[in-house]
């Protein structure tokens, strides 16, 4: 056996490997491809789950706990770590003034896990598979070249969640853009050049001001350590930049003032991936017109990127900022979920309505993460993964009707529980899922972190439970409106369809016997529901693996948060001695505003 | 051998072979002999170099000379031949077909590439506006040569007149230069302003900078900004590149560019010690101007040509911007990324330099890629030309897709590290707080926001160009008539392009240890404001007190 710490390395670059292979497989066997890119993802996954064998679970921090116990945990989170050099050829390090100093630039190819990362790559490994699946026969359309894409996707998405260096993560951040605005543009609707190239230019636009954010944290750690080479690593800089605040008044007030702008920087490349609400709009259009396997990656993995920046970045980076602009983006996330649940109860095209949800459920993951606390954190990483499964399990479902009517269109359908069983099983297990019933997934997501939220602010946590309600009904009735009642199946001529269908445009129908799910459809959907069901039923073996990783992020947010509010307030700037205090047990720990 | 001679030697041999071009192109020689004879050349001239090296800078040679070689020189020595063997490549196929004069024509592009090389050792005034001209004179010929239709007149006499007026504009500031110092030479000039304006010993009276090295710098700027195409000295290009043929658009697009940004890098080292602060600020709001102008209006063109013109516009800004970051960086030598030898990433100039390196690759790739799809009086006119190029095409629309995408930096491509070492650079600026703390430049700032915003904007029109090409139906399939070698070297752009951008680390090695001296930087002597005194008793982040008088 190879080191487990190759594994995160060797989980990016088996993607990359199996995109070649694939582009290299001969044009004329569109199923030598289709294998090639199943075998790849599905060793992938082996290799994500390898990876969560391996993952040593470290004890939480007692309650009276002080920094150095922090770093030691951070420490001990952070696993399987493995860098090569890449900006330096040659990583020489030469005495200067007395001082060893590294004289060359220290971007590097750093990947490693925590307990983040872990489940939104094993996440991204796992959907990969039904992704492939339910491509198999609706990319009759030069499939080699649409799989090498998905597995670039594919090495980006695990990328920037297993990047430990600022820059490496934004170069797969930006990098995911690339492979989906082909698949989106090529394989997509009717609207998907349009769609392709908004998706590309709102998010590029966001970004842009994200990396100016990220460089900039880089540059300010330099100027407050005084240190004499600029670092890129995440955690080094995580824990150099808290290490730095609590040290000088001065540094203390420097951070102070930069963070707002640090925040906002962060804030629009991340908001525009949740979305959060005014950034949505970017989204529908996107889902809609994108693929099946490209609206389940889109919404299952790459809008967490947008939160998964927010917990990596924005909270324990900027703890101040973010604490300062808890109302701001509480109060998006709670418009998102509303708007967005009643945006999808006006939806009569199956695909817009499980769009609108995402806009929905991501508020929740905000919410979660904005609660600032264990609880909170927890919920909103866990209610990552929940939507992972469950709307891409949606978008699976509704690829696989859309391939057999060639509509979305609600009002066409009916009673199909009747002549689709299994299928309507599989509907009926993603859709309880995806409105919290309990003994799922997605009640025990949404409930830790409205716990979270309650804990923090009654207000939002009482306002987005209306969401769930919403939820509930937009989801129930759209089963109920398709698969119950008399059956009624839209007529099969094109011309009806108010959707007009990209094999029409490509002149290829493609037709797909009206049966129930095959092997196929029922392994791309099975992997999808044996997790709901488990982190439905135990949900620890997941939380377990996630909190000591979110722990030293909420204490830092706890006290720094606080610090700095304090000081921007009372402008005597005297640090609050605040480190000794044992750092208070997170689920009552309120915000006071 | 004198150390002189030594380094002209290479310079000495391309005349040369361009002059032996000249004249054999009246004799009946075969036309298809010429571009491989020119390609035989530059690789001569490389070897040439490559042994000029090893004796001159074994030896050190002093100051005093009208050329000097430094590593960063010979490194840009060494991309301008690569470059030009590009271009020589690329025209080989139609060369070899067209009626015309070839002869003429490669003696003119070796003189061009000989110019340029001169540019990147150039010590002197005088050698550098000559080096300049060397590049400006072949141009003006190259435009006229075979081309008689009327919109390729216009575009040749509009060049011929506007890069007389820079070239003028040049002169003029150089004379003030001149004036204020009593030489041409770049060390004698350099030593002359350091004891005015910058001396060793800090009990010295710094006078106020003198209004005749104010002119100076005004017009230097203004004159190399022609060279570059910056806003508002851009108005030829447009009209230019859509007047002439797809590979005279793409000589134009890098050549100048590249002569205008290192002449531009040397001057600022050497002849504006103690004007920084009027060269930053001219520097930068040409920046912000270029590329919001240029990115702005590529927004609208249809010509294919036209809108890489604007944006070749755009992206002579985000060099700017390293310039400026430069002009700062020599004011404050304690200080920015190049302090202290270097804090891992290359400072504003250097950065200019990788910026137009990058650009450069992916402007030689797609300018070949047009000379292959079309061919004199049948060029890529309009976008839509484009439509479906990936489906006839697939692998000429995947490298023009990557040529475009690494423009508008997207990573990993090389156009991403190039921004990223620009605006890494805009955000290193810092200054001091009225209460002894520092903050972030807030015009540099701004700067590197206008600059990421103006990325996304390009982003808008590269992708438009690439969803053109890969998203729609061919509707006209767009029959390459340009011949194979334009091919080839777009190929080999490629390859280059994708290999800078998956290896970047020899490039900011090089770039990030060529010392400062290569740069002729003011020497990290600190020259302390009372402000900057105070705050480092209180903050030694500010200055470091081991960087105290160095030389």
């Amino acid at each position: 056996m190879f080191s487990s710490e190759l594994l995160p390395c060797l989980m990016v670059a088996l993607p990359l490997v199996g995109a070649g292979l694939v582009l290299l497989s001969p044009p004329k066997s569109p199923d030598q491809a289709r294998w090639t890119a199943l075998t790849n993802v599905l060793l992938t996954f082996v290799l994500a789950l390898l990876l969560v064998a391996r993952y040593q679970v470290p004890e939480l921090l007692p309650p009276n706990a002080d920094e150095v116990d922090r770093r030691e945990l951070v420490k001990q989170t952070l696993q399987m770590g493995r860098s090569f050099p890449w900006l330096s050829p040659r990583a020489a390090s030469e005495p200067v003034a007395g001082a060893q100093r590294q004289v060359d630039t220290p971007v590097q190819l750093a990947f490693a896990v925590d307990g983040i990362s872990l489940w939104l790559i094993v996440l991204a490994a796992l959907l990969m598979i039904p992704a492939v699946l339910v491509s198999w026969n609706a990319i009759d359309e030069r499939p080699g070249r649409f799989y090498a894409l998905m597995l670039l996707l594919e090495a980006g998405m695990i990328g920037v969640f297993a990047a430990q260096d600022i820059i490496l993560f934004y170069i797969f951040f930006e990098f995911t853009l690339i492979p989906l605005f082909f698949m989106i543009g090529i394989w997509g609707g009717s609207d998907r050049r349009w769609a392709a190239r908004k998706f590309f230019i709102y998010t590029l636009a966001g970004s842009v001001l994200t990396f100016l954010g990220l460089l900039f944290i880089v540059l300010s750690e330099q100027w407050m350590s005084n240190s004499p080479a600029l670092t890129f690593s995440i955690p080094e800089l995580t824990a150099s930049i808290q290490q730095q605040i609590a040290a000088s008044p001065q540094n203390a007030a420097y951070w102070g003032r930069v963070s707002p702008w640090i925040f906002a920087a962060l804030f629009a490349g991340f908001a525009i991936k949740v979305p959060l609400f005014p950034f949505h709009t970017w989204l529908p259009l996107a889902h809609v017109e994108a693929p099946t396997a490209g609206s389940v990656l889109l919404a299952g993995v790459l809008l967490k990127i947008g939160s998964y920046g927010f917990l990596r970045f924005a909270l324990p980076l900027v703890p101040g900022a973010s604490v300062a602009h808890f109302h701001l983006v509480a109060i998006l996330a709670v418009i998102g979920i509303i708007y967005g649940a009643l945006l999808a109860l006006a939806q009569e095209d199956i695909k817009k309505l499980v769009a609108y949800s995402s806009v929905s459920h991501m508020g929740f993951c905000v919410l979660g993460l904005f609660a600032f606390n264990t609880v909170g954190l927890t919920g909103g990483l866990l209610q990552m993964i929940n939507h992972g499964l469950s709307t891409g399990a949606l978008f699976a479902l509704v690829g696989m009707l859309y391939e057999r009517y060639h509509t979305r269109d609600i009002a066409s359908y009916g009673g199909l529980a009747r002549k689709y069983p299994r299928m309507a099983f599989c509907l009926l297990v993603v859709a309880f899922s995806s409105i919290g019933l309990p003994g799922l997934n997605g009640f025990t997501g949404e409930v830790t972190s409205l716990m979270g939220m309650f804990a923090t602010n009654r207000l939002y946590g009482t306002l987005s439970l209306a969401g769930i309600i919403l939820g509930a009904w937009y989801t129930l009735s759209l089963v109920r409106r398709t698969f119950f009642g008399r059956l009624r199946e839209p007529v099969q001529s094109h011309q009806h369809s108010p959707v007009v269908s990209h094999h029409q445009a490509h002149g290829q129908p493609a037709e797909t016997p009206l049966t129930d799910l095959n092997l196929r459809e029922m392994c791309a959907l099975g992997v999808l529901i044996v997790p709901i069901f488990w982190i439905g039923l135990y949900p620890k073996f997941f939380t377990r693996r996630m909190q000591p990783s979110l722990q030293p992020i909420v204490a830092v947010l706890q006290e720094q948060g606080a610090v700095m509010l304090s000081q921007k307030n009372a402008l005597p700037v005297e640090r609050p001695v605040q480190a000794s205090q044992p750092a208070p047990s997170p689920a009552n720990s309120t915000i006071s505003r | 051998m004198s150390e002189t001679f030594s380094i002209l030697l290479p310079h000495v041999v391309l005349a040369l072979a361009g002059a032996l071009f000249l004249l054999a192109g009246t004799f009946a020689i075969p036309r298809r002999w010429f571009g491989p004879a020119a390609l035989a050349v530059l690789a001569l001239t490389a070897v040439m170099l490559r042994l000029s090296v090893s004796h001159t800078l074994a030896a050190g040679i002093d100051s005093g000379f009208s050329v000097r070689s430094s590593a960063l020189a010979v490194g840009f020595q060494y991309c301008c031949l690569a470059v030009g063997a590009l271009f020589v490549l690329q025209s080989i196929s139609q060369q070899s077909r067209e009626e015309g004069p070839t002869g003429e024509f490669y003696g003119l592009l070796l003189l061009m590439i000989d110019g340029l090389l001169l540019v990147g050792v150039a010590n002197d005034l005088i050698t550098l506006f000559l080096s300049l001209e060397l590049i400006s004179i072949p141009t003006y010929v190259l435009l006229y040569l075979g081309r008689r239709d009327p919109k390729s007149q216009e575009a040749a006499v509009k060049y011929f007149l506007l890069s007389i007026f820079s070239a003028a504009m040049l002169l003029y500031g150089m004379a003030f230069v001149f004036g204020l110092t009593g030489s041409t030479q770049f060390d004698s000039i350099r030593r002359v302003l350091i004891e005015t304006y910058a001396p060793i010993n800090p009990e010295a009276v710094v006078p106020a900078p003198s209004a005749l090295g104010l002119v100076a710098i005004a017009f230097l700027l203004a004159g190399l900004s022609f060279k570059l195409a910056a806003v508002p000295f851009h108005f030829y290009a447009p009209d230019v590149y859509e007047g002439t043929s797809a590979f005279n658009a793409g000589l134009l697009a890098v050549i100048p560019k590249a002569a205008g940004l290192f002449a531009l890098v040397r001057l600022i080292g050497q002849v504006t010690v103690g004007f920084e602060a009027t060269g930053q600020q001219l520097a930068l709001i040409l920046a912000a101007v270029t590329m919001t102008g240029g990115n702005c209006l590529a927004l609208l063109q249809t010509n294919v040509r036209r809108m890489l013109a604007y944006s070749s516009v755009a992206h002579a800004g985000y060099m700017l911007v390293g310039i400026a970051v430069g002009f700062w960086e020599q004011s404050h030598p304690s200080q920015g990324l190049t302090a202290h030898g270097g804090l891992g990433l290359p400072g504003g100039l250097q950065s200019s330099l990788l910026y137009l390196l990058t650009y450069s690759i992916a402007s030689v790739g797609l300018f070949a890629c047009l000379v292959h799809l079309g061919r004199p009086g049948r060029q890529v006119e309009h976008l839509e030309d484009l439509t479906g190029l990936a489906k006839t095409n697939p692998i000429l629309g995947t490298v023009m897709a990557l040529f475009l995408f690494s423009m508008a930096g997207i990573p990993p491509l090389p156009g991403f590290w190039g921004k990223f070492s620009v605006f890494a650079g805009a955000l290193s600026v810092r200054q001091l707080t009225l209460d002894g703390g520092f903050q972030l430049h807030p015009a540099f700032a701004i700067l590197a926001v206008v600059g990421v915003l103006n990325a996304a904007i390009g982003g808008v029109y590269y992708l438009r160009l690439i969803a053109l090409m890969f998203l729609h139906e061919p509707l006209g399939a767009p029959r390459p008539t340009g011949g194979r070698s334009a091919y080839y070297a777009a190929l080999v752009s490629a390859a280059a392009v994708v290999l800078m951008g998956i290896f970047p680390g020899a490039l900011f090695h090089f770039l990030q240890n060529s010392p400062r001296e290569n740069l002729g930087l003011r020497p990290a002597t600190a020259q302390m404001t009372p402000a900057a005194v105070d705050s480092a008793a209180v903050n030694p982040v500010a200055v470091n007190p081991v960087e105290q008088p160095a030389n």
